[in-house]
């Protein structure tokens, strides 16, 4: 069985807070105690780092190697314990660089603890180091399964803010190969930012006229892992927008993902190319738990229920999510009147997409509940069918757009990271910085590095009232799926 | 922060729905002040499911006794016997400070248009 992966997260705000504790101006090494949420994925898990829990006087000691007391841990673990958490055990090394291995009078410390926290949290104890020198973290995960105490090294520490700051375990996680094919991408940012940004696991959701784009030019970036999650297959009125798309793709029902993967490895330049297809819903429990393995989502989809469930993920589980759109009027003549791209980074410290007004929470509650989807429903609401306007010349303003974000994150030219939400409008060829504020009663702000405690946004609905043709829907759907497989299978031999 | 079915009924609590679970709906009741219903109790609900995501997502469907009569209402089935679901859009959720008093607030304005 393949071990899971572990990783840890924390926003740039806990951060600073951990290190203004850490690094001491007398430079002696200090240690702290933290909580942790965890944050479970289909392969990945994450100890998300909030809520520093600082020593009370007495209860550390600082003498060259720090140490705490017993009272210390049992109190913070105690506090784990009832909000459903998991604790964190920090020091630094001042004179430290890149990722720190475990010493034996570090590991024999962190050990001695890891049964008691265990037990009384019910979640292992994490460790994590802070090098003074060039700020890397580093992290593992104890388990105390019995009397034996052992520990697993975490692949990366990712730091959330106007920048993706990720510190790598290049052991678990090697320094890609330069290619000669990455020669230009390499010499406008170094090689520094070329490595880290290729070892992120980069997934986008919805293969539409956008996302398989923005999968292409990450995979022609070098970036080593590139995923695409699409349920939907090919049909002949995407091809105007999906240009990576044959007739045959159309003709045989082939499964978006697939078109992406196709067009991905053939644009790949990383030595070692791995692609994640995933044919899955985001709205399903799966779905989002497929998510939680990555570490930036491009959210290429349109509708409200799944941008919600990314929505959420950006706050609770610390992903930051490059959201974008396009809107296009037109005049009742059916002439255009104007074209609005939105773009936006959604994380801690920015509005989420519902405070942006980029997303109507009723909205998402009735697609939740099928509604669109529903032509009794619709026909007896009496309101017109939303217009699907879609432009492949205009979509790609989104994908570059979106992509351009993406580098101000990871690669922050000139130290300028994500600049906050944007809006270009069409008709005036203007770009501006939207300004939009949190509401004070945001959900997902309060909801910060909640990880598993997150609201159970991707479940399916039971019991809402229908007429019936939603059911009828899902099982000629499935009839339909198995006769396209059918006929692909026969055209292939 | 509190969320889901628990933290729904905590604010109709509060507010003095008396939010009681029955029949897969939270209920609640709550005094009109227009329309036809104006000044009498009347009795709702939400489904459980929908009272899931509180608040971040607000409920869509407003379960009433089937004998408030809403002309033109786009209904649906309720899982308590006798009620009615009516499909109902919540404006300015995002924006909302109160998610409790803006709920019943919502649900007022739905009943005020019965006629019976």
């Amino acid at each position: 069985m393949t071990p899971r992966r572990f990783s840890v997260a924390m926003t740039k705000a806990f951060d600073e807070t951990l290190t203004r504790h850490l690094l001491r101006s007398d430079g002696e090494e200090d240690l702290c105690l933290a909580m942790y949420a965890p944050s479970t994925g289909a392969e990945r898990d994450t100890a998300l780092l909030r809520d520093a829990c600082l020593p009370l006087e007495g209860e550390r000691k600082v003498h060259g190697n720090a140490s705490v007391t017993g009272r210390y841990v049992l109190r913070v673990a105690r506090q784990a314990r009832n909000l459903g958490l998991g604790v964190v055990i920090l020091h630094s090394h001042p004179g430290g660089r890149g990722w720190q291995e475990l010493s034996d009078l570090d590991a024999d410390a962190e050990a001695s603890y890891a049964q008691l926290v265990e037990q009384v949290t019910g979640q292992p104890l994490v460790g994590v180091t802070l090098a003074g020198k060039d700020h890397t973290w580093s992290a593992r995960r104890w388990s105390a399964a019995g009397s034996a105490v052992d520990h697993v090294d975490a692949e990366s520490v990712r730091v959330l803010g106007a920048r993706l700051e990720v510190s790598w375990n290049d052991r678990l996680v090697p320094v890609p190969a330069p290619m000669p094919s990455q020669l230009r991408t390499v010499s406008a940012w170094g090689e520094r930012p070329q490595a880290d940004m290729a070892r992120l696991r980069v997934l986008v959701v919805g293969a539409g006229s956008v996302g398989i784009d923005v999968a292409i030019r990450l995979a022609a970036t070098g970036i080593e892992k590139v995923a695409v999650m699409d349920f939907d297959v090919v049909k002949e009125v995407n091809r105007d927008r999906l240009v990576a798309a044959t007739r045959r793709d159309a003709r045989l029902r082939v499964p978006k993902v697939d078109v992406a993967e196709r067009a991905c490895r053939s644009a790949a330049t990383a030595a070692s190319f791995e692609f994640g297809r995933h044919q899955l819903d985001v709205t399903s429990t799966r779905g989002q738990s497929t998510v939680l393995d990555y570490d930036v989502i491009f959210s290429c989809v349109d509708r409200p229920w799944p941008r919600a469930v990314l929505n959420q993920i950006a706050y609770t589980d610390l992903i930051p999510v490059i959201d974008g759109g396009i809107g296009i009027d037109t005049f009742e003549t059916g002439q255009m009147r104007n074209a609005t791209v939105r773009t936006h980074i959604v994380r801690p410290g920015r509005p989420c997409l519902q405070c942006n007004g980029q997303l109507d929470p009723a909205q998402v509650a009735r697609d939740r509940l099928g509604l669109f989807d529903d032509p009794t429903y619709i026909e007896r609401s009496g309101q017109p069918v939303p217009g699907k306007q879609n432009v492949a010349m205009l979509s790609a303003s989104v994908m570059a757009s979106q992509l351009a974000l993406f580098v101000s994150l990871v690669v922050a030219p000139s130290k300028f990271g994500e600049p906050g939400p944007l809006r270009f409008s069409l008709t005036t060829h203007r770009l501006e910085h939207v300004q939009t504020t949190t509401s004070p009663a945001c959900v997902y702000e309060k909801l910060v590095a909640h990880g598993d405690q997150r609201i159970p946004l991707a479940q399916t609905v039971a019991d809402a009232p229908t007429n019936g043709s939603m059911a009828v829907r899902a099982v000629v759907g499935l009839v339909a799926r198995y006769v396209v497989a059918l006929i692909r299978w026969t055209s292939r031999r | 922060m509190e969320h889901g079915i628990d933290a729904m009924v905590r604010c109709l609590e509060a507010l003095g729905a008396a939010p009681v679970l029955r029949h897969g709906l939270l209920t609640y009741t709550l005094t009109p002040t227009h329309g036809a219903r104006a000044g009498q109790p009347v009795e709702s609900g939400v489904a459980e499911s929908e009272a899931q995501l509180w608040p971040a997502t607000p409920p869509h469907w407003v379960h009433l006794p089937a004998d408030v009569t809403i002309p033109a209402s786009n209904t649906g089935a309720s899982p308590h016997p006798g009620w009615v679901g009516h499909s109902r859009d919540i404006k300015g959720w995002a924006q909302e400070i109160n998610h409790g008093m803006a709920w019943l607030s919502h649900v007022r304005s739905v009943i005020a248009g019965a006629t019976a």
